[in-house]
């Protein structure tokens, strides 16, 4: 992060990058800022594609050169804002509630520093225990929580005054309650989807009643055996980035939920609030937020993401274009044969027309 | 100089493919686009500093029309011409 990068280090890396000797990427990117240098001095400018172009500009008899980034590369590098856009601010939004809003996001790294960490551990803990598959130590906080807000005269060994350091808090109590609550619901879910897989092997009915009844009783102890899955909601300012740091440490790792959840939304740009993602766990991908290399990993593969969703969105506008041209064309020749078939939209046409008078002036 | 005047120019001095050439400009698109989304700054002798600076979400308001906008972040790229270039191009 903000680190300089000098003339030899931009060699090895440009080798590394197009797999050749640092010799060769030496005598290129000298070669090449040399050319670039000698046209500007010239007074002409230089477009570099997938960088940028460079022009001389004279201002008060001073001349100076103005770097302008390609539309790709300034893409690329705002690819982790992509999601938001301009918002008009009604109102009711006056500038004392903005300031508002700025003092608390400020204030807010240095109350959660301390928060964290044991909201980490507790994530941390639950996703062990639902790794461990232990069912009495994911009902024990509920239990425990409950007898909290009864009584605290309960005396529980060492797990109680962290949990009611975190009471005193309504946040993390709130968000730790409906954590719990999903979970819950998930295990029920589970529970369900497993009964009715074995009820279809099963043709008596009174032995799935049974069934039924004993699933109720062991608290979904075997449905989350198979799959411990961790899930999250979006809305409410929790976000890819947002989900990424609360549970792999670093924002930077948003890109593999994106992944994860891709089969459900292709486009993590239009994701809605109230989207259950699905977090996969650490060693799938590989995540270590202490490692460069994993972080590097990580913004590849958000570079990668970034370009296929593009992708995907140039060849749909094409799709549609293509289809609305096809039925515009089909009317056509129902009713009167003579009319030729446009070859090209009227996007292309106009483009081509200005391109055209461009080229004559 | 458009990118294929560069490309010609520079395979004929470095006697190079074309495609050789051009995989190398496309790693050094690529080297600055990793540098620029980590907020480094690349230094050019004799001709610069490529640098990313982010700026944070604002609130800015259209005095015709008084309607106050939220703007996300941003990363922007500048380039800070180096002395020596400026020095060249105001001599000349």
């Amino acid at each position: 992060m903000k680190e300089k990068i000098a003339f030899p280090h931009l060699v090895g890396l440009v080798a590394e990058k197009a797999s050749t000797t640092e010799r060769m990427s030496e005598l290129f990117l000298q070669e090449l800022f040399a050319v670039v240098t000698q046209e500007l001095a010239e007074g002409k400018s230089v477009t570099i594609k997938g960088l940028g172009t460079f022009k001389t500009v004279k201002d008060d008899s001073i001349k100076d050169v103005v770097f302008s980034p390609d539309k790709e590369l300034s893409e690329a590098v705002n690819a982790p804002f992509s999601q938001f856009e301009a918002v008009e601010l009604c109102d009711e939004v006056t500038d004392e509630m903005l300031n508002e809003v700025d003092a608390s996001m400020e204030s807010a790294p240095k109350e959660q520093e301390p928060q964290e960490t044991p909201a980490q551990n507790d994530n941390a803990e639950q996703i062990e225990e639902e790794q461990a598959q232990d069912v009495v130590t994911e009902d024990a906080p509920i239990a425990v929580q409950e007898e909290n807000a009864q009584k605290e005269d309960t005396p529980q060994a060492l797990s109680i005054p962290v949990q009611e350091e975190d009471t005193q808090e309504t946040k993390p109590e709130s968000y730790r309650k409906w954590l719990i609550a999903a979970a819950v619901a998930f295990a029920l879910i589970a529970a369900w989807y497993f009964y009715t897989h074995r009820s279809k092997d099963h043709s008596d009915k009174a032995t799935e009643t049974t069934q039924v009844a004993k699933n109720d009783t062991t608290t979904n102890a075997e449905a989350t055996k198979p799959q411990p899955v961790v899930t999250d909601t979006i809305g409410n300012g929790n976000v890819l980035f947002t989900m990424a740091k609360k549970h792999y440490g670093d924002q930077a790792f948003w890109v593999y939920i994106a992944r994860e959840n891709q089969a459900q939304y292709p486009d993590y740009r239009k994701i809605k609030s109230g989207a259950i993602l699905v977090i996969p766990p650490a060693e799938k991908y590989g995540i270590n937020s202490d490692s460069k290399q994993s972080l590097k990993q990580a913004n590849a593969e958000a570079m990668k993401l970034y370009k296929e969703v593009k992708a995907a969105d140039v060849n749909n506008v094409s799709t549609n274009e293509e289809s609305k041209d096809e039925e515009k064309a089909k009317p056509q020749t129902t009713k009167s044969v003579k009319k030729p078939v446009k070859k090209h939209s009227s996007k292309y046409t106009h483009y081509k027309k200005r391109q055209k008078r461009r080229y004559h002036r | 100089m458009l990118h294929k005047e560069l490309v010609d120019k520079l395979s004929k001095s470095l006697g190079r493919n074309k495609s050789d050439i051009n995989k190398l400009l496309e790693a050094l698109g690529n080297v600055v686009v990793e540098r620029c989304s980590e907020l480094d700054s690349i230094t050019v002798p004799r001709l610069g500093t490529i640098e990313a600076v982010k700026h944070n979400e604002t609130v800015e308001k259209n005095e015709e029309t008084g309607k106050r906008m939220l703007l996300p972040p941003q990363v922007e790229i500048l380039f800070t011409t180096s002395n020596v270039l400026k020095k060249r191009l105001n001599q000349s």
